[in-house]
């Protein structure tokens, strides 16, 4: 094995690889850094955009709720069917057909009531007699 | 020569250079690290760039049982000037005509705001007013020079004036404290926890989120929902206006409850005020007098005197007695009946509102025994109804009680009582008997949904027997029929039970022989009793002011819609369905 000359000198500058291994990874690190920053001020105007936007809409939402719940008060109908001459009355109590639970079961009925019965729990057959 | 001189002004530059770039860092390490003397100044560095803003939250909505909204929080607009520029620019003429066009008030009024040159701010349209949203619109459109929208966050009520008095308002202090009706006794669930927002600024004045140190984020408030039902709410009111009107009448004031759960459905008040506009409301017109009001309840309460008669056997309904022809002198005191009638049925006595009948009657229970049971009717304490300002009303202990007493309370005079006591003493008569806890707040639930709190009917006792309470439901269907008081608060196609009252109302010295309390209560359909309703009207003042002749038609016109509504069959067995089939109401 060759003894190392010490004395020999090398041209120019010349820096050792495990120095230009931390510089280099020195820059690294602080491009990454800049680079995370950056992005993360990029998220955060984003995410504020973002809050503004939902705040808006939060607004019109309201906004409009609120004309809707005013415009189908009983007050604000009242005078729309007024300003167009609509007059609406309550049917008289002898039009109106009331349906109640009923309170006796299939069996008691007669058998062709019985056979409309079991006919009815077909869906989509119109039971007319 | 050269060469050096050239080598020493380059030194020197970079050394003053060196020194500048020196002295920078000594300052900056100096501002950073917090090495100055003052703690104070550092303090103020600090704050130049840090912000600390509390996050705004919006109150609760408050609902009806439907779920249609009856108040909101809305950000609305506050309309603001900068009056040096507007002054600078000589136009506030122009500005103010334009301004006072568009909310349509007086030019003079935005004048004396707009028109002070020395002022940087000034509230248009005064402190606390926010504008509608198309006024909003208009203005920032219009574009004046030195004015200005901000916003502000306003409560908002979409039905006007309706349950105005329920709801209350809210005040325009930062805080928004609810300042009466549920708005007040419901503020805890309504306002919500606001949150916190610690951060910096950046040269700009612009937020730097990644800076952010400090974000709870609000908690919104609870949406109440009322028991109130919009739509026979509207029916009361609008009855109710009609009724002041064609009576000149100086209030009236109305409920409609549920017999078999104590639910309020309807609380209705005329005088009515904006509650988003308080302020220019007349301090009468803001009581709530259907809990606020007491008054002497005159005929109606003789409901109470005979139903405790008949609960202790003290009396049978065909029992017979005198009614002395229209006058009778007890105690040196002279009763007087409005019709003059001979003998009468303790049932004719409740149909006919004899005054003499319904004193005998009371005679006929010791009066410690009558004081019981009135207790127990609930006069004299309040409901407990979850509204403020609910008076107890006013029934003297029997201590305090003359030989007279009896006799006077009978007819509903020397006692006192609100609608909402009065109305309970009947619906515990159409509910067989047994009293309901009046109940207006259904349930309060959080923005996720959850159930904080629920309202379920609650029984404060039984006053009277079941049986005593089917005898005086048919005693008092009665009132409605011919030769009854209440004949003109009969529904066609149902059977009403009822109580008129006509109470002089007192005065210096005695009783008014031209005011009166008027006032019919009464219960629909009366073989299954489902609504009991009260309607009441001061000082009517047409020829007569009779509670049948006032009020009948009042309690007609609001139970002939609502138990259409509500689809109550005439037999009462309907089930009262908590939303209306859809399209029933308008047909829509």
């Amino acid at each position: 094995m060759a003894k190392r000359n010490r004395y020999k000198r090398t041209e120019g500058f010349v820096i050792a690889l495990p120095w230009t291994a931390f510089l280099i990874g020195g820059v690294v690190l602080m491009l990454s850094y800049v680079w995370l920053d950056a992005h993360g001020q990029a998220l955060g105007s984003r995410i504020k955009f973002a809050e503004q936007q939902r705040a808006e809409i939060q607004k019109r939402y309201d906004l409009e709720l609120w004309k809707w719940e005013t415009l189908k008060s009983p007050v604000n109908i009242e005078r729309a069917l007024a300003r167009h001459e609509i007059a609406l009355v309550w049917p008289e109590e002898g039009r109106l057909v009331r349906l109640a639970e009923p309170t006796f079961t299939a069996a008691e009925l007669p058998s062709s009531s019985r056979q409309m019965v079991q006919l009815a729990q077909f869906p989509g057959l119109v039971v007319n007699d | 020569m050269i060469e050096r001189n050239y080598r020493n002004r380059l030194a020197s530059v970079a050394l003053l250079m060196l020194l500048a770039l020196g002295c920078v860092s000594a300052r900056l390490i100096y501002l950073h690290f917090q090495l100055g003397p003052s703690q104070k100044r550092s303090l103020r560095i600090v704050s130049t760039r840090q912000f600390r803003e509390s996050l705004t939250v919006s109150r609760g909505k408050i609902l009806d049982r439907n779920g249609n909204i009856l108040a909101m929080d809305l950000v609305k607009k506050e309309l603001c000037a900068n009056p040096a520029v507007i002054c600078s620019n000589r136009n506030a003429q122009s500005v103010a005509a334009g301004i006072s066009h568009i909310l349509n008030v007086e030019p003079r009024l935005v004048l004396e705001q707009i028109n002070r040159p020395e002022r940087r701010f000034a509230y248009v349209a005064g402190f606390g007013h926010v504008l509608e949203p198309d006024q909003a619109e208009a203005i920032a459109a219009a574009r004046f020079a030195g004015v200005f929208l901000r916003d502000a966050m306003a409560r908002s009520y979409p039905q006007g004036n309706g349950l105005c008095h329920v709801l209350g308002y809210v005040n325009l202090e930062a805080e928004r404290y609810g300042c009466a009706g549920v708005e007040q006794r419901w503020d805890r669930y309504l306002r919500g926890v606001p949150g916190l927002l610690v951060s910096e600024l950046d040269g700009r004045r612009h937020e730097i989120y990644d800076r952010r140190q400090v974000e709870i984020e609000p908690h919104p408030g609870a949406d109440v929902f009322l028991t109130i039902d919009q739509y026979i709410q509207h029916i009361v009111e609008r009855a109710l206006a009609e009724a002041v009107r064609q009576n000149q009448a100086t209030a009236a004031w109305a409920i409609v409850q549920r017999v078999r759960t104590g639910e309020i459905l309807a609380m209705a008040n005329i005088p009515s005020f904006d509650p988003g506009a308080f302020r220019q409301a007349a301090p009468e017109s803001m009581r709530n007098r259907c809990i606020a009001n007491i008054y002497e309840p005159g005929s109606t309460f003789k409901v109470a005197i005979v139903a405790a008669a008949l609960n202790e056997k003290a009396v049978a309904p065909e029992q017979i007695f005198d009614c002395e022809t229209g006058a009778w002198s007890f105690q040196r005191r002279v009763l007087h009946d409005f019709h003059p009638y001979g003998k009468l049925s303790v049932a004719d006595i409740i149909k006919k509102s004899s005054n003499i009948g319904a004193a005998k009657v009371a005679l006929q229970l010791d009066a410690a025994r009558l004081y019981a049971y009135l207790r127990s009717f609930g006069i004299g304490e309040r409901t407990g109804i979850e509204l403020p300002g609910e008076e107890v009303g006013m029934l003297y202990p029997v201590a305090r009680w003359t030989d007279l007493s009896p006799t006077r309370i009978a007819i509903g005079h020397e006692v006192a009582v609100t609608a909402l006591q009065m109305l309970g003493v009947l619906a515990c008569i159409a509910n067989d008997g047994l009293r309901m806890k009046p109940y207006i707040v259904q349930r309060v639930t959080d923005a996720d949904g959850q159930i904080l709190f629920q309202h379920s009917p609650v029984a404060f006792g039984r006053p009277i027997r079941a049986d005593t309470a089917r005898l005086m439901k048919n005693m008092l269907l009665r009132v409605t029929e011919e030769g009854g008081t209440g004949t003109r608060a009969r529904v066609a196609g149902y059977t009403v039970g009822g109580k008129t009252g006509t109470a002089q109302k007192a005065v210096r010295g005695g009783y008014s022989d031209t005011l009166n309390m008027s006032s019919f209560m009464g219960f629909i359909p009366a073989e299954d009793p489902q609504l009991a309703i009260i309607v009441v009207l001061d000082e009517p003042r047409n020829d007569v002011r009779t509670g049948g002749y006032v009020a009948g038609p009042v309690f007609r016109e609001i139970a002939e819609q609502a138990v259409r509504y509500l689809d109550i069959a005439p037999q009462g067995n309907a089930v009262i369905a908590s939303r209306p089939p859809a399209g029933l109401d308008y047909g829509i």
